[in-house]
């Protein structure tokens, strides 16, 4: 699977609709190689309406320029992290697994 | 001293770079039509220019990246691709008009036929890209671009009212034949011409290609901040060439020959032969930097190898974008069509493609993982936050604008 693939797919809870995948977390701690150690995908991060990423103002250390920085805050409002363990299935739309827990996409 | 030199040189090829067939043609066609009420248009996209280059080249020192390899990492495949498209459509446009124009300048210096002259200048283009040394390349392209500092000359030889000069392009005098929209439709014009995407990408690949650190920020900020401006004074006096000859005669450019003939009435026979010999090394110049821009795009984006810092046979793709670039160049301008008018619509839609690559620029201008501490300070990005509206309303207005005066008809 690719990961292009999974980007912007709808994602459903339990509960009905979440949103949509915006983007991916790894994290590179998998196993060591010559440069870096291989990355890990750590979850999904879905926002309620948003298809498309952030640009990078989903780090809390980039604030500016100010309208830009704003925009996308509000752009990524309501989103949250999902880990890779709590998807419970990917086709046509992304399930998540009962009970998940949503993580801050905050970095 | 060896400093002193590479920022003076650094300065007068950035002058001799700004202009190019868009600045020529869009600056003599407004002065002849508006006179010099325009000339804030020029004014908004040199300091837009500047920010824009001086944000991109800083980013290229400090990150070793060039524009289109941010784009792919910021924007993601998707929106980078429509991004790639849309960006390499308007170089290869603007490479177009440049190649034509040489041709055209080559006509009035020889009297033979542009058509004829298309597949020399676009064989040349490809021959230097090829062969010769990207510092050699810039400097002598830019240098005798000066030579169109002519056109100050004759501006001051034709003795025009200088009050009159200044009124027009203070107090907005009518023009009788335009209407409202033909006058924002040409400034939007005036602001494509200035503000080309090519001359940032080809920016900020050269600081790549030329090997920049931090230690030639100073060097990258004086071309830009003193270069361009003194290349915008450059493109008003064009304007007022034409404002001072054409206006009141109520001749219409459509040609290269009536863009230069304030220089012939100005400063003679001398005059045309410098003219003509800096209208030459300008699109030349930017035919060059059109050519390479088109492949940077490319080759960038896909994270093929790339420069002319490498043998073309370590950057075979890279070479081989270029070539069919200039192939399709010579093509279009083959069938006939008018030079000038290719001219006139690639500056337009230079000014509806510049928010693809402004944006992700301002945004890692501002982040510190590519540039550490030398992110944009307050001021910067108060200006820069602002010329975003302005890029934003001049794209979104220029397409309709076209439609409704029919291109400044």
């Amino acid at each position: 699977m690719f990961l292009s693939d999974v980007l912007r797919r709808p994602v459903v809870g339990p509960d009905g609709p979440l949103g949509f995948v915006a983007d991916c977390r790894v994290a590179v701690d998998g196993t060591p190689g010559q440069l870096l150690a291989n990355a890990q995908l750590v979850g999904l991060v879905v926002a309620p309406r948003n298809r498309q990423g952030f640009l990078g103002y989903e780090r809390t250390s980039v604030s500016s320029p100010a309208p830009l920085a704003q925009w996308y805050e509000r752009r990524q409002r309501g989103s949250f992290l999902v880990l890779w363990e709590d998807i419970e299935s990917i086709d046509d739309v992304v399930r998540v697994r009962p009970g998940y827990t949503r993580w801050s996409s905050a970095l | 001293m060896k400093r002193y030199f590479a920022v003076a040189l650094g300065i007068l090829t950035a002058i001799g770079g700004f202009v190019d067939i868009g600045d020529l043609v869009t600056n003599a066609v407004v002065g002849s039509r508006f006179g010099m009420s325009l000339a804030w248009a020029v004014v908004v996209g040199v300091v837009g220019i500047c920010l824009f280059a001086q944000m991109s080249g800083r980013v290229a020192a400090i990150s070793g990246r060039a524009t289109f390899e941010i784009i792919r990492e910021r924007l993601g495949p998707r929106a980078g691709t429509a991004n790639l498209v849309a960006s390499l459509l308007i170089t290869i446009m603007t490479l177009t008009a440049e190649v034509g124009g040489v041709a055209l300048a080559l006509q009035l210096a020889s009297g033979v036929q542009p058509l004829l002259w298309i597949p020399v200048a676009a064989f040349a283009v490809w021959l230097v890209i090829w062969r010769v040394k990207f510092s050699i390349m810039e400097n002598v392209a830019g240098v005798l671009g000066l030579s169109l500092v002519v056109f100050g000359v004759a501006l001051f030889l034709l003795g025009p009212d200088w009050g009159e000069l200044k009124d027009q392009a203070l107090q907005q005098t009518s023009h009788p034949r335009e209407t409202p929209l033909t006058y924002w439709y040409y400034a939007i014009a005036l602001f494509g011409a200035a503000m080309t995407p090519y001359e940032v990408f080809f920016f900020s690949s050269g600081g790549v290609e030329e090997r920049w650190t931090e230690k030639d920020l100073v060097t990258s900020r004086a071309n830009v901040l003193v270069g361009f401006p003194l290349g915008g004074l450059l493109s008003l006096a064009i304007a007022g060439c034409a404002a001072t000859v054409l206006l009141p005669r109520g001749i219409d450019v459509d040609a290269l020959s009536q863009t230069v003939l304030p220089v012939a009435m100005g400063a003679g026979q001398l005059g045309l032969a410098i003219v003509i010999l800096g209208v030459v090394a300008a699109t030349f110049g930017a035919a060059l930097e059109t050519g390479l821009s088109a492949g940077y795009a490319l080759a960038q984006f896909n994270g093929w190898s790339w420069g002319k810092f490498r043998r073309p046979a370590q950057a075979a793709r890279f070479h081989l974008t270029i070539i069919i670039c200039l192939v399709v160049a010579v093509l279009v301008l083959l069938t006939g069509i008018d030079p000038i008018l290719v001219t006139e619509y690639s500056v337009v839609f230079s000014a509806v493609a510049l928010p693809l690559t402004y944006l992700p620029i301002l945004v890692v201008a501002n982040d510190p993982q590519y540039v550490g501490e030398h992110v944009n300070g307050r001021l910067l990005n108060a200006v820069s936050s602002v010329y975003l509206v302005v890029i934003l309303v001049a794209a979104v207005a220029a397409i309709p604008l076209m439609i409704l005066t029919k291109a400044g008809a």
